[in-house]
């Protein structure tokens, strides 16, 4: 018997010890890809284009183009012309045409791909034969890239029904303004200043909360309005008037109600900064507060379209 | 076919009676001619006052800036240049004569609107008259009659003369007092800026001690002549090239060589030839071009005492070159060069070879323009962002044209274009593209430009109805994604022609700004401008002596 225990206890030891030692704990390990002041990145490849060429002979360009931010770029069924939309400009008195714009799409960083889709687009283009007397011109290539993108912020913020400190009673949390660095994207909300004017509706503690919210173009590139195609917008430009230049377009809530945002379509004109305030968009903005404060979450969304530009010299010889 | 001058004598006369003037004399002969005119109003001397004195001082000024404008603006220039407004300006000229001076008897006097019409045509037709006769032959202190013929021309002002001399005003006196300072200020003028008298053929000197002082006496004289009458060369040449707008550009430089055609190692195999002694001359000369062979021809010349005596090129008188290519070419002056007929040399002389070749070439400009969607430039802007720095574009355009002996201008150093240049999208006003084709070497000039064309990137084009000058521009075709624009006919250089301005406005269908300017909203583009012509190179060798007889 007790050899039989015996034996059944080593047979258990046997079974279980290795379950004891030496194995590394499972660590769950959080991602915010909302973090960072880059969109689409543009990387011209060395020597493709190089920076000398022979005439009426063909050469390669060479362009990554990464989505290093938080906002995919693929089409769906509400957005089908969600793409980044490259294009090459050059001086048609040196280069044969070439069809040279090219709609790619670009997934956004994320736990799974954690530095983001890249694609490299390719041309092959032609020197044309020097015309006249010229040895060795140069010229300039002018990279183009343009794409819809999308500011997500979220943050908690206080609805404070005593913003001066007058009730003697614990608050849950204070109003109070808050700044921020970047949200996965090149335009960012960089501040947001809190305004609770209150009242007093048949006893009740009303509040109406406000927001001026400060975004900033954080990138080196251009806004550009966003209309419901993107692809007509950044190929054509047709629709691009004065109002579209530097504008992008802003949609605010508090958890789930609405907010109004004035003025909805921000400019960038002044210093890459734009402001906005939010209310809530319900009757006259106020709200009645049970408790003396409460938290919240607001949320931002910015549409735009977002264009930059790099030019490379090249010198044709003969 | 004169005019009634009794009836505007009798008019001044009873103007000036009016204002209580004294009146010495009036000729009433009623000699209803221009010999009558004369001599009557060469007979008034009294002060005029009064609207119609004023009229005629109008008159008198009007016709004088009229000739003016057509001898140093326009420069005589028949039939071509503007020959519609000298006509419409002298017919102009004509009207207001007969209304001024016959406004009494309207109907009786259309005698004298047909001499009014005479003068006007006489105006018009006379500076056609230099084309009778050769303009490379100096038949009188080396100028050749069409240059005298000019000059004629310009201080004699038909109409104001007429006026002047008709009306002999105490108002004339200061007026011609005026006119006589202007003709000395422009004679000064040309004597002081006759620089380009040095170095031609004619002004070397003799060695021998007393023919020296005499030759620079007379080489003053003839220079202060020459200085004198060269008045209208000079003067409307440097008038009217520094009234041209100017269009400059930079030379290309190669690496591997300067283009064009260049005589160069110019010399003697002497430089002391005893009488009767053949003279040898010699020169390289050498083309580099892009664009295959260049076809020259050569000729040599001498030329002393007057005379232009022509060498024997032995052979080298016509040959084509390739690119790069070098030949020497020999000139020769047989023993006749010395006797009566040529030179004469009838003491130490000093002369100078000189080598002209005539060759075809080409020059080609080029500038590159950027442009920008206007909006997108006021948002840069308000961004204060760098466009040029953003873009990697050059603040003002860069043209270069390439080396040989002309200029060919591309970007108005005054005003240059400020880039990139904004382009509104619903009314794209774009600028102006023009070109200035100068001589650059002092001892060469173009002859004539057989072929000019401007290549306009699409869809870009140039409005050819509003060219200046106008009808220049007629030939379009479009090919390779540019539109490009040339001339009918060869244009012509006069002799004291240096430079033409071609001026075209840009234009672009506001349907086609989308696809100009691209998605990106900036678009760089080359114009180019490819000018073919005829040009005579000059260069003299260094002086030598030709001895006279020792026995």
């Amino acid at each position: 018997m007790n050899a039989t225990l015996f034996f059944a206890g080593m047979c258990a030891a046997i079974l279980l010890l290795p379950g004891c030692g030496g194995g590394e704990d499972p660590v769950i390990t959080s991602y915010d890809p909302y973090q960072g002041s880059e969109g689409v990145r543009m990387d011209i490849l060395d020597n493709a284009p190089p920076t000398e060429v022979f005439e009426n002979d063909a050469f390669n360009i060479v362009v990554k183009l990464h989505n290093k931010g938080a906002y995919d770029l693929i089409p769906t069924v509400e957005r089908p012309e969600e793409l980044a939309y490259f294009q090459l400009a050059y001086d048609s008195f040196y280069f044969l045409p070439l069809d040279a714009t090219v709609a790619v799409p670009l997934e956004a960083k994320k736990y799974e791909n954690q530095d983001g889709g890249f694609e490299l687009v390719e041309f092959i283009m032609t020197a044309k034969a020097i015309e006249g007397q010229r040895e060795a011109p140069t010229t300039q290539l002018l990279f183009t890239l343009c794409y819809p993108y999308h500011t997500t912020f979220r943050s908690d913020v206080c609805i404070d029904g005593d913003p001066f400190g007058m009730d003697v009673r614990h608050k849950t949390c204070d109003s109070q303004t808050q700044t921020f660095s970047n949200q996965g994207a090149p335009i960012a909300v960089t501040k947001v200043e809190p305004r609770m004017p209150t009242r007093r509706n048949n006893n009740r503690r009303e509040v109406a909360p406000s927001f001026i919210i400060t975004l900033k173009n954080l990138g080196n590139g251009n806004v550009l309005q966003r209309s419901s195609s993107p692809q007509q917008d950044c190929v054509g430009m047709s629709g691009a008037g004065h109002g579209t230049w530097g504008t992008a377009t802003v949609t605010a809530r508090l958890s789930d109600e609405p907010l109004s945002c004035i003025p909805q379509k921000i400019s960038f004109m002044d210093r890459n900064q734009a402001t906005t305030t939010c209310k809530l968009a319900s009757q006259d903005g106020f709200i009645p507060l049970e408790v003396l404060s409460r938290p919240d979450v607001l949320f931002v969304d910015v549409d735009y379209l977002y264009v930059t530009s790099e030019t490379k010299e090249i010198r044709i010889r003969r | 076919m004169a005019p009634d001058m009794s009836r505007m004598k009798d008019r001044v006369w009873s103007s000036t009676r009016s204002l209580g003037n004294r009146v010495s004399h009036v000729g009433r002969s009623g000699a209803n001619t221009f010999r009558g005119l004369k001599s009557g109003a060469s007979s008034i001397g009294h002060s005029t006052r009064g609207a119609f004195a004023s009229s005629y001082k109008a008159f008198f000024w009007v016709a004088l800036i009229i000739h003016l404008v057509d001898a140093i603006w326009m420069g005589f220039d028949r039939p071509t240049g503007g020959y519609a407004t000298v006509v419409a300006m002298y017919f102009i000229l004509s009207i207001w004569a007969w209304f001024l001076f016959e406004h009494h008897g309207f109907m009786r006097s259309v005698g004298s609107l047909v001499w009014y019409v005479l003068i006007s045509l006489f105006c018009v037709f006379a500076p056609l008259s230099r084309a009778l006769f050769p303009s490379a032959n100096p038949v009188f202190l080396g100028l050749s009659i069409p240059e005298m013929l000019h000059f004629v021309l310009l201080i004699i002002p038909v109409w104001a003369v007429y006026v002047g001399t008709a009306f002999n005003y105490g108002a004339m006196k200061p007026i011609r007092f005026i006119w006589f300072f202007l003709i000395v200020g422009l004679m000064i003028y040309a004597i002081f800026s006759s620089s380009f008298l040095v170095g031609l053929p004619g002004a070397e000197e003799s060695t021998a001690p007393i023919g020296k002082v005499a030759d620079k006496i007379a080489q003053g004289l003839r220079g202060f002549w020459e200085g004198l009458v060269g008045i209208p060369g000079q003067v409307i040449t440097d008038i009217k090239n520094k009234t041209l707008p100017d269009y400059t550009a930079q030379v290309d430089r190669n690496a591997q060589g300067q283009l064009g055609v260049y005589i160069e190692n110019l010399d003697t195999t002497q430089k002391t030839y005893y009488y009767e002694q053949p003279v040898d001359a010699f020169a390289t000369i050498i083309a580099r071009s892009f664009e295959g062979e260049t076809a020259v021809k050569n000729s040599c010349t001498l030329e002393a005492n007057h005379r232009i005596i022509k060498g024997d090129m032995r052979g080298y008188e016509r040959f084509t070159l390739a690119p790069g290519e070098m030949r020497q070419m020999v000139c020769s002056f047989d023993a006749s060069l010395y006797d009566e007929n040529h030179v004469n040399v009838t003491r130490d002389t000093t002369v100078r070879v000189f080598f002209q070749s005539r060759f075809t070439f080409e020059t080609w400009g080029y500038v590159t323009y950027s442009f920008i969607d206007r909006n997108l430039s006021l948002n840069l802007r308000n961004q204060k962002k760098d466009i040029h720095q953003l873009y990697g574009l050059d603040p003002y355009p860069e043209a270069v044209y390439t080396d040989g002996p002309i200029k060919l201008g591309l970007v108005d150093p005054h005003h240059p274009l400020e880039l990139p240049y904004s382009v509104y999208r619903a009314q794209p006003l774009l600028p102006l593209f023009g070109i200035k084709i100068d001589n650059k070497d002092r001892f060469g000039r173009i002859i004539n430009i057989t072929e000019l064309n401007f290549t306009i990137p699409a869809p870009l084009e140039i409005d050819r109805d509003r060219c200046i000058p106008r009808n220049t521009i007629t030939q379009h075709v479009f090919a390779d994604d540019a539109h490009t624009y040339s001339i009918e006919k060869p244009i012509t250089y006069a002799r004291d022609q240096t430079a033409i301005v071609i001026q075209c406005p840009l234009q672009l269908d506001p349907g086609d700004v989308d696809e100009f300017l691209g998605s990106g909203g900036v678009s760089i583009n080359t114009f180019a401008v490819k000018a073919r012509y005829d040009y005579e190179l000059v260069r003299p060798a260094l002086p030598i002596t030709l001895e006279g007889p020792r026995i």
